[in-house]
C-alpha cells in the first residue's frame, strides 16, 4: 500500500485544483475576518476571531463540504479517466491498497483545505481582533470535531468517486449530496430547535414553542443532523455555549470506518476497463 | 520447460456469452508470443484477465508460478510491464513525471534510468511538454516506456504499434527483439499487423470467438505454411482436367477465367507441358509461401 500511497501523493502535489481550493478557503477566511473586523470596530468589540472561527465549518453554505466534494471527485475521477487506477492495478497494487491510498490522500487534501481557513484566522484574525472571552476548550473541541467532520466528507466522497469512476458524474453526485444534505439538515434544524413567538397574552413577551413532532421523529431528525457532516457543520457554527459533542466525532469517524471497510470490499469486484 | 504464464480453461463471461472460452495457453520463458485473432476474438479480454483488470468467470492461471488467487500475485504482477488497449497517461504531467509516478507505484527506488527509457522509445527530446499535447504515436511510445520502466521480466503488449509511423514500427520491433535477446524478457504481443508479428514472434496463439484454436511455434508455422503457385493462363476452362487427370493435383483453386492457384510443390516444367498439350497457354507463373495472414485466415475459415 505504501507504493500506491506514494504514487497518489506524488499526483496530489501536482494537482493544481487542490491549490486553487486551498486558496479559496484562505480567501473565505480573509473575507470572514474583514467582515467581522468591521463589526469589531464599528459595532461591538466583542466580535473577534472566535466569530470568524465559527464560520470556518461551512459559513452557513456547507462551504467546506463543497470544497471537499470538488477536490475529491475531480482527483479520483481524473485518476480513473486517465487510466491511472488501471495502470496501478497492472503494476501489482491491490484494489484494497488502491482504495485506502485514495482515502488517505483525499483525507489529507481535505484536511489541509479545512486547516488553511483556521490557520489564516489564527494568524490574522487572532492578531487583529483577539479571541475575546471564548473558552479554549470549546475552541479546541470544535476544531477537533471539524477535523473529524472533514475526514467524514473525504471518506464519503472517496466512496462515491471510486464507484462512479467518472469526474463529471462524481462531481455532480458529490455536490448533489452536499446540497441535499444541507437543505435537509437546515430544514430539520429549524423545526427541531423550536421557535420564539410573541406571547398572545402579553405581546411584549416572547414564548418558546418547541417542535411539535412526535418524540421518535425528533430523535430521528437529530440523528440525521448529528450523524451527517453537513448537519454537524450546522451545529458547529452555532454559538450556543460550550460545545461538548463527542458523539459528532464518533459519527464522523464511523463514516470513515464505513468507507475504509466497505469501500475496498465492494471495489474488489469492480472491473477496470 | 519454465512458463511465465499458463492459463487453465480460463473463462470470462459477459451476459451469458463466453468472450474467453476455456482458454488454456502456455507462454514459455524467453519467448515472444504472438497473439493472433480478429476484432472481438478475446485477445484484449484475456490480457485484462492476466493483468488483474477484470475478474474471471472460471478457470485459473499462473503468473511466474503464482496462482491468480494467491496473495503473492501482486508481487508477480510487479514483474510484468503491460500496455493494454490505450496507454494510461496523465495528460497534465510530462513524460518523465508519468514514468516517475509509475516507478513510485511499482516501488522502484532508483529512478535515474528514466531518461534512458525515454531514449529507448524515441522520446528523448520531449522535455517539459505535457502529455496532453503528444501525438498518438508519442502517446503510444510513452505507453511502451511505462511498460518498460519497471525493468519487467514479462511484457504484455496489446497492439503496441497502433498509431506509429513505419519507422516507429521498425524501431519498436527492433527494441522488442533486443529486449528479448539481451535481457531474455518474455513478451506477449497482439497485433493486427500480422506481417510485423511474423517478424517478431517465436510462437503463436490463434484465438477466435474466445477459443484458443492453436498454439504453434514459429518453426512449426513455417513448416505448416503452404507453398503455392499462382498461374496466369489463356483460359481456365480445361484446367481441372489437366491438373486432376493429367497430373494428379487436387489442391488448387480457380480464381478467375485466367487465374488459378495450385497449392504445394509443383513441377513447373511438367505443368507447362501438360497445359500446352491441352491448348492452354501459360502466361505467368509466380511461386509464393503462405504467410501468417493466410495461415490464420485458413484456420478461422475466412480465407479465399
Amino acid at each position: 500500500m505504501l507504493y500506491a500511497l506514494r504514487a497518489d501523493l506524488y499526483r496530489a502535489l501536482r494537482f493544481k485544483l487542490f491549490y486553487v481550493l486551498l486558496a479559496a478557503n484562505v480567501c473565505a477566511a480573509l473575507y470572514g475576518i474583514f467582515n467581522i473586523y468591521n463589526f469589531h470596530v464599528n459595532i461591538d468589540s466583542g466580535y473577534g476571531a472566535y466569530n470568524v472561527f465559527l464560520q470556518g465549518f461551512g459559513a452557513n453554505i456547507a462551504f467546506v463540504g463543497i470544497l471537499c466534494a470538488i477536490a475529491v471527485s475531480l482527483f479520483v475521477g481524473h485518476d480513473f479517466g486517465s487510466g491511472g487506477v488501471r495502470r496501478r492495478t497492472m503494476a501489482g497494487c491491490t484494489r484494497v491498497s488502491s482504495y485506502i491510498s485514495k482515502l488517505i490522500v483525499n483525507g489529507c487534501m481535505c484536511l489541509l483545505i479545512y486547516l488553511s481557513y483556521h490557520l489564516v484566522n489564527t494568524a490574522v484574525g487572532g492578531l487583529l481582533m483577539g479571541w475575546g472571552n471564548a473558552d479554549l476548550s470549546d475552541i479546541l473541541l470544535r476544531f477537533a470535531a471539524g477535523i473529524c467532520m472533514t475526514l467524514a466528507y473525504a471518506a464519503i466522497f472517496t466512496a462515491v468517486s471510486v464507484f462512479t469512476k467518472n469526474s463529471v458524474a462524481a462531481l455532480l453526485t458529490c455536490l448533489g449530496l452536499v446540497a441535499a444534505a444541507y437543505v435537509a439538515t437546515y430544514l430539520l434544524y429549524i423545526e427541531l430547535i423550536g421557535i420564539y413567538v410573541a406571547d398572545p397574552s402579553d405581546l411584549s413577551n416572547v414564548v418558546f414553542v418547541p417542535s411539535e413532532w412526535p418524540e421518535w421523529m425528533q430523535r430521528f431528525g437529530w440523528l440525521v443532523i448529528d450523524g451527517t457532516p453537513t448537519g454537524q457543520a450546522l451545529v458547529l457554527q452555532q454559538d450556543a455555549g460550550s460545545y461538548c459533542r463527542f458523539d459528532h466525532m464518533l459519527y464522523a469517524l464511523g463514516w470513515v470506518a464505513l468507507s475504509a471497510v466497505g469501500g475496498p470490499f465492494i471495489f474488489r469486484r469492480e472491473e477496470l476497463k | 520447460m519454465e512458463y511465465v504464464l499458463r492459463t487453465f480453461s480460463l473463462v470470462k463471461t459477459y451476459k451469458d456469452v463466453n468472450v474467453v472460452d476455456n482458454v488454456s495457453m502456455n507462454i514459455p520463458r524467453g519467448q515472444i508470443y504472438g497473439f493472433v485473432g480478429r476484432n472481438g476474438a478475446g485477445k484484449t479480454t484475456l490480457m485484462r484477465l492476466v493483468c488483474g483488470l477484470i475478474n474471471k468467470s472460471g478457470g485459473s492461471f499462473t503468473l511466474f508460478g503464482k496462482e491468480d488467487e494467491d496473495r503473492g500475485i501482486g508481487r508477480a504482477r510487479r514483474r510484468v510491464g503491460a500496455m493494454v488497449e490505450s496507454p494510461a497517461l496523465f495528460g497534465e504531467m510530462t513524460a518523465a513525471e508519468n514514468l516517475t509516478e509509475h516507478c513510485l507505484a511499482l516501488g522502484v527506488a532508483d529512478r535515474s534510468h528514466i531518461p534512458s527509457v525515454l531514449e529507448y522509445v524515441g522520446l528523448e527530446g520531449v522535455g517539459k511538454k505535457k502529455v496532453r499535447n503528444f501525438s498518438l504515436g508519442m502517446r503510444q511510445r510513452l505507453g511502451i516506456a511505462l511498460a518498460l520502466v519497471g525493468s519487467p521480466d514479462f511484457l504484455v503488449l496489446d497492439e503496441p504499434v497502433n498509431g506509429l509511423d513505419p519507422q516507429g514500427i521498425v524501431e519498436i520491433r527492433e527494441l522488442l527483439l533486443r529486449l528479448n535477446r539481451e535481457k531474455n524478457i518474455t513478451i506477449l504481443i497482439s497485433s493486427h499487423i500480422l506481417g510485423e508479428l511474423s517478424r517478431l514472434a517465436t510462437c503463436y496463439g490463434f484465438i477466435e470467438k474466445g477459443r484458443l484454436l492453436r498454439e504453434i511455434t514459429a518453426e512449426e508455422l513455417e513448416k505448416s505454411c503452404r507453398k503455392s503457385v499462382h498461374l496466369r493462363l489463356s483460359g481456365t476452362e480445361n484446367l481441372p482436367l489437366v491438373l486432376e487427370r493429367g497430373m494428379g493435383i487436387g489442391d488448387y483453386k480457380i480464381l478467375s477465367a485466367n487465374e488459378a492457384e495450385i497449392y504445394g510443390d509443383v513441377n513447373i516444367g511438367a505443368l507447362a507441358s501438360a497445359l500446352q498439350a491441352e491448348g492452354i497457354e501459360l502466361l505467368h507463373v509466380n511461386e509464393k509461401d503462405e504467410d501468417l495472414e493466410a495461415y490464420f485466415l485458413n484456420l478461422v475459415g475466412g480465407g479465399k
